[in-house]
């Protein structure tokens, strides 16, 4: 098998792990799209180090998580800036009747609360959709997520509580 | 509900959605960035920018330079005089030749007289100049910290 085949091997093993963290911290599948393809780019420069290790699929997490973090710090200053201009509603009695519903209709009531779930995760805003992310689908702690994010630890517990209580809200609405 | 159930509950909910799948465009797109990758960069990587050198090497290539600079700020004199000792105890120059060492020999010193003057100055010029980058470098640093734009977790 050669290198190109083996790496496209790589891809496919790793592409759902590499988009789901990126998607998840995001917010928006176009930019995990982006942020996965980047990952893998970098992961093809050092594939001779981290083809065949076992801990590649931490390595991929650990790039992915960074390198959304600089995205969502570096490329989202304009959005950010109009977006929080023209944001006239910061109640979040409104965040779980605004959620989506998902564009094709789930057969499944199972189906329709994990899309709903889903959407409303992604309908966070960053501040407390990323520690979220962090600390439930990474197992991190809220100290590590303060010192990653670099802001304080009551203002990630404050964060995470404010973003799951707008969750819960929305599994209200659905059951 | 609780800090600890709300917490609980969240965590059972997201931990039972599945993983979200890559679209099926993702892996042609990246085979087709990796090749377009290699076929721009197919230089070997001591003949690429010494900042995309592997780590190794570039520790390598800086210790040696390190090493170099300090061998020759604090050998190469001892080696020259240890040397001229050497070549002037063991060969019998005629006079034309050791009056032109003489000579290279004031010369030398001559120039050593501005170093000699400047040494001090120039090394509280160097700190001065190690402060002041580490100001900006620390200026800079705070200013993206402050200015970051996008997403402000704080």
């Amino acid at each position: 098998m050669t290198d190109v085949a083996r790496f496209e091997a790589f891809v496919r093993e790793y592409q759902h792990l590499v988009f789901a963290t990126a998607v998840r911290l995001l917010g928006s599948a176009a930019e995990a799209e982006d942020v996965s393809q980047t990952v893998f780019l970098k992961a093809f420069e050092r594939f001779d180090e981290i083809g065949g290790s076992p801990s590649a699929p931490g390595w991929l997490k650990t790039v992915t998580t960074h390198l959304c973090l600089n995205h969502l710090t570096r490329y989202r200053a304009r959005w950010q800036f109009f977006s929080e201009l023209e944001r006239d509603d910061e109640g979040e009695g409104s965040f779980a009747e605004n959620i989506a519903a998902p564009e094709t209709a789930p057969p499944t009531q199972t189906e329709a609360r994990i899309a709903r779930l889903e959407s409303a995760l992604r309908a966070l805003p960053d501040h407390q959709r990323v520690p979220i992310a962090l600390f439930h689908f990474d197992g991190r702690s809220y100290e590590e997520i303060a010192s990653l994010l670099g802001v304080s630890l009551g203002k990630v517990k404050t964060d995470i509580h404010r973003g799951r209580l707008a969750l819960k809200k929305v599994l209200d609405v659905v059951d | 509900m609780s800090w600890t159930d709300l917490e609980q509950r969240v965590d059972r909910e997201l931990k039972a959605m599945p993983q979200p799948e890559a679209p099926s465009t993702l892996v042609p797109n990246v085979m087709r960035a990796v090749a377009a990758a290699a076929a721009a960069a197919p230089s070997p990587w001591y003949s690429r920018a010494w900042l995309t050198w592997p780590r190794m090497a570039q520790a390598a290539s800086l210790a040696f330079v390190l090493l170099a600079a300090i061998a020759a700020w604090r050998e190469v004199p001892a080696a020259w005089a240890w040397a001229m000792g050497e070549a002037s105890a063991a060969i019998t120059m005629p006079a034309w030749l050791s009056s032109l060492a003489d000579f290279g020999a004031l010369v030398l010193a001559l120039a050593r007289v501005p170093w000699q003057i400047l040494q001090p100055i120039a090394s509280y010029y160097g700190l001065l100049a190690l402060a002041a980058s580490l100001v900006m470098v620390t200026s800079w640093y705070a200013f993206n910290r402050l200015n970051a734009g996008g997403v402000s977790f704080r």
